[in-house]
């Protein structure tokens, strides 16, 4: 079966408003993307302090049990 | 200074008494390790400033994302408002396509149904055409046998009338005459 190709042609009246939109909402966009990456990168900040206070926890526990009479 | 000279004296008195004494070894491993787990408190403290801080970095990012996320929304729909209404057009466009099909179909049946109409009215008229050329040839013909007959009859009155003599005529007439008078009566 030959499939038929169809276009459609849509009458645009503000195409300078468009644009103007589309822009914003790329600019948009990109900044967003940049606002995700610093959010992980602080996340995983977080996370490894965590992980650090743990281990510290850990070592107090341990020098309070050499201290013991 | 008396008041030193008591309070030293009470010391005294309660270290004779109360206090217990324990040996103590190794003091100075024993202050190295207190003072690393000191340095390690210290340390937490410190982490745990660094912590709040970036709580509140990561609140604030929050804060913008959600406001530009909000923000794009806004565009969106403005943009929809610019862009025209062509929801599902490809399903309205094969929707027309088949009700342009079947119109066709259906002006095509008419048009074979109109033909035949037509070709049985053709040939009504044919045969109405032929059956009146008929009828006038039939009444032509019977104009002509009649013209035919009463030129005939005509004749024989006036081949009869030319036959008779005048007496006879009168004969005739008189007879006819008498009777009209009795049908009067």
């Amino acid at each position: 079966m030959l499939q038929k190709k169809r276009e459609i042609y849509i009458k645009l009246d503000k195409i300078k408003e468009l644009v103007e939109i589309l822009e914003e909402i790329n600019k948009l966009q990109e900044e967003t993307k940049g606002l995700f990456k610093e959010a992980d990168k602080t996340i995983i900040m977080e996370n490894r302090i965590f992980e650090n206070w743990g281990n510290y926890l850990e070592e107090i526990s341990l020098n309070l049990d050499h201290i013991s009479i | 200074m008396a008041t030193r000279k008591n309070t030293k004296k009470k010391i005294k008195s309660n270290i004779n008494y109360n206090s217990l004494y324990v040996n103590y070894n190794e003091p100075k491993e024993k202050r190295r390790i207190l003072l690393n787990t000191i340095k390690d408190s210290l340390v937490l403290q410190k982490e745990y400033e660094i912590i709040s801080n970036i709580r509140g970095n990561k609140y604030e990012l929050i804060k913008k994302i959600k406001s530009n996320l909000n923000e794009i929304k806004n565009k969106y729909s403005e943009m929809k408002k610019i862009l025209p209404n062509v929801k599902n057009v490809f399903s309205h466009i094969e929707n027309e396509v088949k009700f342009i099909n079947k119109e066709i179909e259906t002006l095509k049946k008419s048009e074979k149904f109109e033909e035949e109409k037509v070709k049985n009215l053709i040939k009504v008229k044919k045969k109405m055409i032929g059956t009146r050329r008929l009828d006038i040839k039939k009444s032509e013909h019977s104009k002509v046998t009649s013209k035919k007959s009463k030129d005939e009859k005509l004749n024989v009155s006036s081949k009869k009338n030319a036959k008779l003599s005048k007496l006879d005529r009168i004969k005739h007439n008189i007879e006819v005459i008498e009777n009209k008078l009795k049908t009067l009566k």
